[in-house]
């Protein structure tokens, strides 16, 4: 965090090296906030931006099987003890985190085909195709067959898709729903595949890989200008806040940074741009003359995963309450709608981040951190909505994709590409 | 005695074996990485100074002061 204070790094050194003491963050009672208010409030690692769930009860349940809408929320490297650290600091030890209000609750084993330890393109594979590869691997399994995503089988059925994450949309998460690459590493084919797949609404960051090398910042060694050959397939293409709440387009691809998002204003936080990609796939629903199809929309907290390979506790917690934010979004909706799947996940754990003491009376944690990779240990998945009760239990990452496809109405999961 | 530096990048998937402070030999397993397993070897003895995350490329930078004599 080069901008960041020199004040604010020592403390964040203190922070990690010793039992954390981290101010109970003051309860935020207001409602109604506007976009614009949220988002000028992000601002380093302030985390007063969060408001404070209003009830610590379950939201009630959708009764019903009839999904037309799916919601997969992916909090990259959020492990129960990132949730649960982000619940002591925001709303105490006794309340919840919007997510962890969602009436269903199970656990996902991660393990990659060839590793216990995955990373994000072999459990975004597992997630988003429902088969098993090797760490590196994106939308195939290791002899490079390549499966269909959840996405693809959405934008296949006739329904409108999207992925919004706070790191490049080329990166693996976001890349295993709509591309398919031998290396997660290539992020220029991926921003090829990712515009040549017709996504409709793409919000990140990652425009470097979009833009020549020869022209200033863009790394593309072929010189293609894939934002400008997006906007000739019909793109809308947004890079600011203000640019993004006027867009109206069923394409939209917003790159609001050369690489991963700041998270810091003015860029719209992660809640401002998933209720946004829900308004803009809404409504491509909403014209009388055609029965609604619903869409796919995937939303990835993606520096969760950064702040716990730094094992900094309090980016953590700021990472995951701004996921959390947007999870309250997508439930608002969900709510409204009554046929919206909302699932919420992670791909694994980072960090091995744990809390081996506290005082119950201020909040103040020990964290511990037993590894800068990724771990092993069961994610946590909650749910909520319409065949919803079908993710609970324990059970694998694949599983839980082919969950999601059977409430799809996909017959076979998971499907080799045709 | 004169210190130098070496940088060596791992994918951050993986844990390294090693922590600030600890001393390494030559040729010492630095992670368990099975795709990458030849830069995952110290190439030097000396002790590890930093481990950074480098959010950028998803890589853990670790860096290993070598003494050296002059």
């Amino acid at each position: 965090m080069p901008d960041a204070p020199k004040t604010y790094i020592a403390f964040l050194l203190i922070a990690i090296l010793l039992p954390l003491g981290v101010p109970a963050l003051s309860p935020a009672t207001e409602t109604g906030k506007q976009d614009d208010e949220v988002l000028a409030r992000v601002d380093n690692n302030d985390v007063s931006f969060y408001q404070r769930p209003a009830s610590a009860e379950s939201y009630p349940q959708i009764d019903g099987t009839n999904v037309r809408n799916v919601i997969l929320m992916i909090g990259d490297g959020m492990g129960l003890g990132q949730v649960t650290l982000a619940r002591i600091k925001a709303v105490g030890v006794s309340g919840k985190l919007n997510l962890e209000r969602l009436p269903v609750t199970g656990l996902v084993r991660t393990h990659s085909a060839d590793n216990l330890v995955t990373d994000s393109a072999a459990a975004g594979t597992a997630l988003a195709c429902g088969v098993k590869t090797r760490n590196n691997m994106i939308g195939m399994i290791r002899d490079g067959t390549k499966y269909q995503s959840l996405l693809e089988a959405a934008q296949a059925k006739g329904m409108t898709a999207g992925l919004v994450v706070t790191s490049a949309i080329t990166h693996a998460t976001p890349a295993s729903f709509a591309t398919h690459v031998r290396s997660r590493n290539t992020e220029d084919l991926i921003a090829e595949q990712m515009v040549a797949a017709k996504v409709n609404v793409l919000l990140g960051g990652g425009r470097k890989f979009f833009l020549p090398a020869s022209g200033s910042n863009g790394v593309r060694k072929d010189n293609r200008d894939l934002i400008d050959e997006a906007r000739q397939a019909g793109y809308t293409y947004v890079q600011t806040a203000d640019e993004l709440q006027k867009a109206q387009a069923a394409y939209v691809l917003g790159l609001f940074q050369m690489s991963h998002l700041t998270t810091l204003a003015p860029e719209p936080p992660l809640a401002v741009l998933a209720k946004k990609a829900i308004d803009l796939l809404q409504g491509k629903q909403t014209d009388a003359s055609t029965p609604a199809k619903g869409f796919f929309l995937m939303i990835e907290g993606s520096q969760i995963d950064f702040a716990c390979h730094s094992n900094d506790a309090l980016a953590c917690v700021r990472q995951t309450l701004l996921f959390d934010q947007a999870v309250e979004a997508a439930v608002e909706f969900a709510e409204k709608d009554k046929h919206t799947l909302l699932v919420v996940t992670a791909d694994h754990e980072t960090g091995g981040l744990a809390i081996p003491s506290g005082n119950i009376r201020n909040m103040n944690v020990k964290v511990a951190w037993s590894a800068k990779g990724h771990t092993a240990t069961p994610v946590p998945v909650y749910a909520l909505g319409p065949g919803s009760q079908a993710f609970g239990g324990v059970y694998d990452n694949t599983e839980l994709s082919a969950k999601v496809a059977h409430l799809m109405g996909i017959e076979t999961w998971p499907q080799p590409l045709k | 005695m004169k210190r130098s530096r070496i940088i060596l990048r791992i994918d951050a998937t993986y844990d390294p074996l090693v922590q600030e402070g600890e001393a390494v030999t030559k040729g010492q397993r630095l992670c368990d990485a099975p795709e990458t397993e030849r830069e995952c070897v110290s190439p030097v003895s000396g002790s590890v100074c930093s481990i950074h995350f480098d959010a950028e490329h998803h890589e853990l930078v670790i860096c290993i002061s070598q003494k050296r004599a002059e």
